[in-house]
């Protein structure tokens, strides 16, 4: 038996067993459906706080100042507060995967089928939250929406190509082959 | 080191009497049927090889494989008992984790079978060894399963199955990096390692001991909640694409 695999399982084990006594330590909760029923809505953050964040206007007056001190403390601010917007976005996330755990557990026609699809989903949104986050940490959030609009122009300009090609190739009948 | 293995393994057998009293009293014997029947087998393992002792005689040899074996196969109870008691309202996750068993049964059993083609059983140290390390992987992945679903879906524990689980995922993570490091043939007869599993095995007593004392209820939903679970479950993957849409589309330019 691999030894890498049987560390990772013995890993798995010894944490899901840790995670195990730490929540049993906590009551249940009491499950009210008038409340899981409220609690089932979608709470967006809102957008105009992230907008506020790349206000060209903004950057163009501390630009003014021509202060280096200035600008660094202003992209370090906007930086922090894009960090919480996103951090907003996946405590939001994490809301929504606890109450749908909780609320179906009690339900005798769970499928496997659609609990993996919903964790793919959430996985999914994980991944793009965490992939932001890095790069808002790495390059800021300016740069970041400046690098995802030219990777969004890239795609575009890659569809575009891709569809014109498919277009440039007539479709032509197969010849058939002889038979007896 | 003799004599503390001795000591260890007359220690071990005194922990298991009282373990099996104490679920007697306090009538848990029934509710754990496949625990009590693991832990009786383990305790006439227990004495019938100190009669068979010592570790390097053949009679000894025979005793230790066979019970090993019988052992193994039993302790597929404590987490048949797990999924019994914890998971008995909670029809759909029960559903769940015998598809999960199912899939990691189906594995790791074409695993067995690929790595035995071919291969016939011609040193019988081995392949008993090896077979005893398969069944103890099976058990860890089954023991895996459930502690994942209790975890995913906080599913809450009492005291009695949370430390029988965690009494014997303990042990079982032990016993399975030490026949997966060390040579087959040397398991039955290395004293050290020995003394080490015997430690480790009376702790297991005892953390069950803990949690077997007394017995604490099972803790049952006060009301059965009816649920839409096609509803929830599609308004809940909407939501994560609603929620995903809105972080993508916000870090757009406008």
């Amino acid at each position: 038996m691999n030894p890498v695999f049987l560390a990772i399982l013995s890993f798995a084990l010894l944490w899901l067993l840790f995670l195990m006594l730490r929540r049993s330590r906590s009551e249940p909760d009491p499950f009210d459906a008038a409340a899981a029923r409220s609690e089932s809505e979608v709470r967006l953050p809102a957008r105009h706080l992230l907008d506020q964040c790349f206000s060209a206007e903004d950057l163009e007056f501390v630009r003014a100042r021509q202060s280096p001190a200035l600008r660094r403390l202003f992209l370090r601010e906007r930086r922090r507060l894009a960090g919480c917007w996103l951090r907003e976005t996946r405590r939001e996330a994490r809301r929504l995967l606890r109450w749908h755990l909780n609320s179906v557990r009690y339900a005798a026609d769970l499928r496997p089928a659609a609990e993996a699809k919903l964790l793919w989903v959430a996985a999914v949104f994980f991944l793009v939250s965490s992939a932001l986050t890095a790069l808002v940490w790495l390059y800021g959030p300016l740069e970041t929406r400046r690098f995802l609009a030219s990777t969004q122009e890239l795609a575009r300009i890659l569809t575009q190509t891709t569809d014109r090609m498919a277009a440039a190739i007539h479709p032509r009948a197969v010849p058939r082959m002889a038979t007896n | 080191m003799a004599g503390l293995s001795v000591c260890l393994w007359w220690g071990g057998i005194v922990l298991l009497l009282l373990l099996l009293c104490r679920m007697a009293c306090a009538g848990l014997l029934t509710r754990y049927p496949f625990f009590s029947a693991y832990i009786t087998a383990v305790l006439v393992e227990s004495v019938a090889l100190l009669l068979c002792r010592p570790a390097t005689s053949q009679s000894y040899w025979v005793a230790y494989w066979v019970s090993e074996l019988l052992t193994a196969a039993l302790s597929f109870g404590i987490a048949l008992d797990g999924y019994n008691e914890v998971l008995a309202p909670y029809p759909g996750v029960r559903r769940m984790a015998r598809f999960l068993l199912g899939v990691l049964f189906a594995i790791v059993g074409a695993k067995l079978i690929a790595g035995s083609w071919g291969d016939p059983l011609h040193h019988l140290p081995s392949a008993i060894g090896e077979f005893e390390r398969d069944l103890r992987l099976m058990l860890a992945l089954s023991l895996l399963a459930f502690v994942g679903l209790v975890v995913h879906y906080a599913i809450p524990l009492r005291r009695n199955t949370l430390l029988l689980v965690i009494g014997y995922g303990f042990y079982l993570g032990l016993r399975l990096a030490t026949v997966n490091f060390l040579p087959v043939e040397r398991l039955a007869s290395a004293a050290r390692l020995s003394v080490l599993l015997q430690f480790a095995w009376n702790a297991t007593a005892v953390i069950w001991i803990i949690g077997l004392w007394s017995r604490v209820p099972t803790w049952l939903p006060e009301i059965p909640i009816e649920i839409d679970y096609d509803r929830a479950s599609q308004h809940t993957v909407r939501a994560f694409e609603e929620l995903r849409h809105h972080v993508v589309d916000s870090w757009r330019s406008s």
